[in-house]
Formats: C-alpha cells, structure tokens, sequence
C-alpha cells in the first residue's frame, strides 16, 4: 500500500468519527436552544394573556385553541400552584395534514374575582426530524467535500514533501554493488530526507569500498600464491626426475603433485572468479556458439569416449551472441566438462542450441539443489578432484552477459543458459 | 645455446635454472631489473625468460630494451598475473610467448624450444630423435624414412614427448597442453592414458625406438 493511501484510509476513517460525535453533540446544542427559546416565548405569551384576562373578561371564554394558540378553561375553586409546566407532543395540524410536534405551556392564573383558571398556550416546534434530516445531509456533504479536499491536498503535499525520499528510492533501485555506478543523494530542503541521503550514501560508499577491497584481496592473494606455488610444483617435478625413487615413493609424490594441481586449479578458478567480477576480459566479438560447440565437443572426445559417453548436438538455430570469446568458451567448456564428469559411463549428453537459448542435459539419478548449484565450493560430497567452482563461475560469466543460468530435472539433469532478447 | 632467466624469485629461479642446465643449456641468471638489463647489453642469448613484476622496473620494460636493441632473442614472458593487457602488450612488444605461472617445467621446455625454433627459421626444423623423425610445421612423423599416420592428438602427444625426451612429463602438464586449458579439471585424467597406450601400440608397430613409459602416480616419460 503506497504510503498516501496508507495515511489517507485513516484519516478518512477518524474523519468519520470525529464527525458523528461532533453532529451529536450539535444536534443536542441546537435542539436545547430552540426549546429554549420557543419556551421564552410561551413565558411571555402567558404574562401578555394573564394581563390581558384581568381588564378584559371575554378572554377568559377561550375554551379551545381556535385562531389563538391559547386556550382557558375554568378550575374549581381550590388551592392551585403557580408553577409552570412544560410538555412536548403531538398534535394534528391542517396545514400538512399530519400529527405534529408541539410544545404546550400550562400554568394556573386567578382572574380579578379571584376565580383559578388553567391555561395551555401552545407553539409550534420544529419538527425534529426534518432537522435531524436536513443535518445529516449537510454533514455527508461536509464529510464528502472533507474527504476530497483532504484527499487532494494529501496527494499535492505528500508529492511535493517526499518527492526527494521517491526518488532516493528510485536511485537506489537502479544501484549495483561492485558496477561503480555509485549511488548519488537527491537534494531536499527536507532536514530528515537530506539526513537520509547522506547516510545512504555513506553507507553504499562504505559497501562499496569493503566490496572492493574484499575483491581486490581475493585477486592480490591469488596472484601472491602464483609464485610459490609455481615453485614447489616445480621443485617437486624436478625432485622426481632427479632421483630415482621406488615405486612406492613415487606415488606418493605423484599425489602430493596431484594436490598441488588442485590447488593450482582451485587459485586459478579464483583468480577468474574476480577478474569476470572486475570486469576485466573487455574485449569482445560475436561468438558463434554452435561452432564454439562443434569446436569444444571435439576437444571433449577423447574424455567423454573413455567414459563411454556420447555427445549430440542438437542444433535447431543458429546462436550468435555478443561476449568475450575466452569467457564463452569458458562457458560452454565448464558446463561440458560438468556433464561429462558428472554422467553414468555409457550414457549420452545432448547439447541443444536454439536461437536464444542453449541447453545441455546429461544422466542422472536425482534432483540437484537448483539454488545452491550455481554457488562457490558447492559439490558432490564424492567428488574430491573438482573445485566447486565451475558453475558458479558459469554464473559469473552469465551475470556479466544478462544472460539466465537454470537447472532443472526431468529424469535427467537440465542446464539451461538463456540469451536475451537481440 | 644459452639462456637467460630475469625472476627476482629466488627459488623459482634456481628451479628453473636446474632444470634447465640438465637440458644442457646454459643458463645464466638475473634477479632484477637492472642487473637484467646489464646482462642484456652486455651478452647475446638464445632465449631470454622475462618475469613481468620485478624489483625497480616493469619486465615490460626489458622487452621494449631487446627490441630497441635490434636483439634476435626468443623472449618469453612469465608472469604471476596472467593478466589479457599484459599477455596483449609483451606480445606486441616483440616476445614470442607468454607464459602464466604456475607452469609446469615440461611446458617451459616445450615453449622454449619452439621460441628458439621460430626464431631460427633458417636451420633445420625437424626433430629427430633416435630412428624417429618429426616435422612440428608439417605435422608429420616417420619412422625409419617410413611415414607414421598420427591422429591430431597423437601427433601432440608425441610432439610433446619428443621435445621432453628423458624427462618426467606430469600428467596434468600433458593433459592442459594436448587438450586444452580447460581440460584440467576433469575428475581424473586415466583418459590420458588410454590416448598414450594407443600411441605406443602405434610406435611399437612402426618398430619406432621410443618407448613412453609411466612414471607411478606422476606421469610419463619418454627414453
């Protein structure tokens, strides 16, 4: 939910209340003031006819309301007190043909003999309901107009107001790490977004030179241990030639070489690792993958035929895509060396290249981990001859390129590298 | 034929010399820049191995001074960074091959000896070794005067053999160089073997007087 729906459903929501218990009370406020005032008015009716019956007897032949709003009925004679009492109610009225609400003022005067008498002056009320009425139609209308002009000025102020923090967003979507497009703090005259920038942009810059650093170690201790790994390889190699040492010790040492080997692969791998990271096989042509495939199946032969293996290629188009030739052949050279060591002797890898897509699946008896596969050091727990670097440096390639890497099994193990679009 | 190596590696250094002077060559030694560049005013060289990142100057630097010289030199250049700017520039500069460390001594030979060769464009270019000849240009091997079809992969195996002779070939050296880079990391390299044992059956047919042997656990080696 954006964030001016957010403050808009709650204000639109406590507007709502506030307006009821505000249109209650201004109902009851109202409601008591014209009482009041209709109740004034009877008070004064009543002194006007009380006067008037003293000089003037006839008025004390009112028996009903008639044309006046008052009417006097004589009282026995008794001990009567002088109070006035007010009662609201109903009566028919001509006019509109229905029972309406009236207010009635009775009180007890004694006319000049001394003689009590009851008198009702009457007063037409409002009629509740219509107000009542009349009222909530202002208010839904107070509360509609409320709830657009609130709306609005929402939108034109949230706009304005957090324009810098939307685009600090925006900027922060478009920011890599580790591509040196850097991450730049729009200007707001706003103190916490201006606070917010500049800690976001210290914070990125901070990443970045840790992420820096961090690969540049990788690269520098690399390329450190070129040297001395070079020189016991070779020590080694010329220690075996120099003497003549039973079968026994040779082997021993042929394994001590193996392992050198494979650390020499392993700081190879790594080395490639950072410097397909860094951004440092620049040059590039239009690789043309299926004679990169003839080319790389051919160099595999000898290997996949030692294990009874057989290569198709499918070749359903023509794929041609923009990359460094080393890292295409890299590529594609890791993933078949992957399905060739990792197939059952006598079984057959397809290699499919189609016009964005190019695909290779070998044998195999169960799913792999689709997400950790492509991960650094990630292996079979019997292989001890591989590095685990293989794919993830196929991802490596494929990041650099946009291109898609994906695995999936069907019976069979499924690498996928998807080219855009061209 | 003499050799110079300028690595500022003490230990690299000495290895390299060792294993070079049991080819016969002789080798002489520099462990930086300037003395480097002493030794290559001063003498003349059949090949020059040059270590890019040396004490007091770019071996970069060292190539340019060769080539100013007018010197005939095979230069190789072996450097920690195998870097493609790197490789690009000393082969632009006029050095015949780059080499990345770690490498296995066998390959250094093999690189060595066909610098030297491509520079001596004049001489002979077949190898002959024992009743065994071999053209690396025309790719072609007789036994005897009698000619020897060899697959691709054969031919280098025995081109590589034939260059290492009397010398133990590592298999991993073997397997990168006849078949590629990228081959170094299958899970095992037993393929190799069933390559050689095709290449032997060949030779021994051809009553050729080489015999590859294997080496335990450590490779292959031709006497």
């Amino acid at each position: 939910m954006k964030l001016r729906n957010y403050t808009l459903r709650y204000l639109v929501i406590a507007l709502l209340g506030v307006i009821a218990i505000w249109a209650g009370l201004f109902y009851a406020v109202i409601l008591e003031e014209v009482y009041d005032n209709i109740d004034d008015g009877l008070k004064n009716s009543k002194i006007l006819i009380t006067r008037e019956a003293f000089s003037n007897e006839k008025i004390l032949n009112t028996p009903e309301f008639g044309i006046n709003q008052f009417k006097i009925t004589p009282l026995p004679k008794g001990d009567y007190k002088y109070k006035d009492k007010f009662i609201s109610t109903f009566e028919f009225m001509e006019y509109d043909d229905d029972d309406e609400p009236v207010r009635l003022l009775e009180t007890v005067f004694e006319d000049a003999k001394g003689d009590p008498h009851l008198l009702t002056i009457r007063a037409s009320m409002v009629e509740e309901d219509e107000l009542l009425e009349d009222l909530l139609t202002a208010l839904v209308a107070l509360y509609l107009m409320l709830v657009v002009s609130i709306a609005l000025l929402n939108q034109i102020i949230l706009r304005r107001a957090w324009k810098s923090f939307y685009q600090t967003l925006e900027r922060l979507k478009s920011f890599r790490l580790g591509t040196g497009s850097g991450f730049k703090a729009p200007d707001s005259h706003i103190e916490e977004f201006r606070v917010l920038g500049r800690e976001l942009e210290a914070m990125l810059k901070r990443n970045e030179e840790i992420y820096t650093s961090q690969k540049q170690f990788i690269e520098n201790a690399s390329h450190e241990l070129q040297t001395p790994l070079a020189i016991s390889l070779n020590k080694l190699e010329l220690f075996a030639e120099n003497n003549n040492l039973p079968e026994e010790q040779m082997m021993e040492l042929g394994k001590i070489s193996d392992t050198l080997n494979r650390l020499v692969r392993l700081n190879k791998s790594l080395l490639m690792l950072s410097k397909i990271e860094n951004r440092q096989y620049a040059e590039e042509e239009d690789v043309d993958f299926n004679a990169l495939t003839l080319q790389l199946t051919d160099d595999f032969t000898d290997l996949a035929e030692y294990k009874n293996i057989t290569m198709t290629i499918v070749p359903k188009a023509q794929l041609y895509y923009k990359m460094n030739k080393g890292l295409a052949t890299t590529l594609l050279s890791n993933l078949l060396k992957n399905a060739i060591v990792h197939s059952q002797p006598g079984s057959m890898i397809e290699i499919t290249l189609e016009k964005n897509a190019l695909s290779l699946s070998n044998s195999g008896n169960k799913a792999l981990d689709g997400k950790a596969i492509f991960n650094r050091f990630y292996r079979d727990s019997h292989n001890d001859q591989s590095t685990g670097l293989g794919l993830s440096i196929v991802q490596s390639i494929a990041a650099t390129y946009n291109l898609t890497p994906a695995y999936f099994f069907d019976t069979k193990h499924n690498f996928k590298i998807i080219f855009p679009e061209r | 034929m003499k050799i110079l190596i300028i690595e500022d590696e003490q230990g690299l250094r000495e290895v390299i010399q060792q294993s070079l002077e049991k080819e016969k060559y002789i080798v002489e030694t520099a462990h930086d820049f300037i003395s480097g560049m002493d030794k290559i005013g001063a003498y003349d060289y059949d090949c020059i191995l040059i270590d890019i990142m040396l004490p007091n100057g770019s071996g970069l630097d060292l190539v340019r001074e060769l080539k100013q010289l007018q010197k005939k030199e095979a230069v190789i250049i072996i450097s920690a960074k195998d870097a493609v700017e790197d490789k690009v520039s000393g082969l632009d500069l006029g050095a015949d091959d780059y080499l990345a460390k770690p490498f296995h001594l066998a390959e250094l030979h093999a690189r060595i000896k066909s610098a030297i060769r491509r520079k001596n464009h004049d001489g002979d270019n077949t190898i002959i070794w024992n009743n065994l000849k071999v053209s690396p240009e025309q790719r072609s091997v007789s036994v005897n005067g009698e000619p020897l079809t060899l697959n691709r992969k054969e031919f280098d195996l025995l081109y590589y053999f034939i260059i290492n002779p009397n010398r133990l070939i590592n298999k991993t050296a073997l397997a990168e160089s006849v078949w590629g880079d990228y081959m170094d990391q299958a899970d095992n390299l037993d393929f190799v073997y069933s390559q050689i044992k095709n290449l032997r059956k060949k030779l021994k047919d051809a009553n050729a007087e080489a015999d590859i042997q294997a080496v335990y656990g450590m490779g292959y080696k031709m006497s």
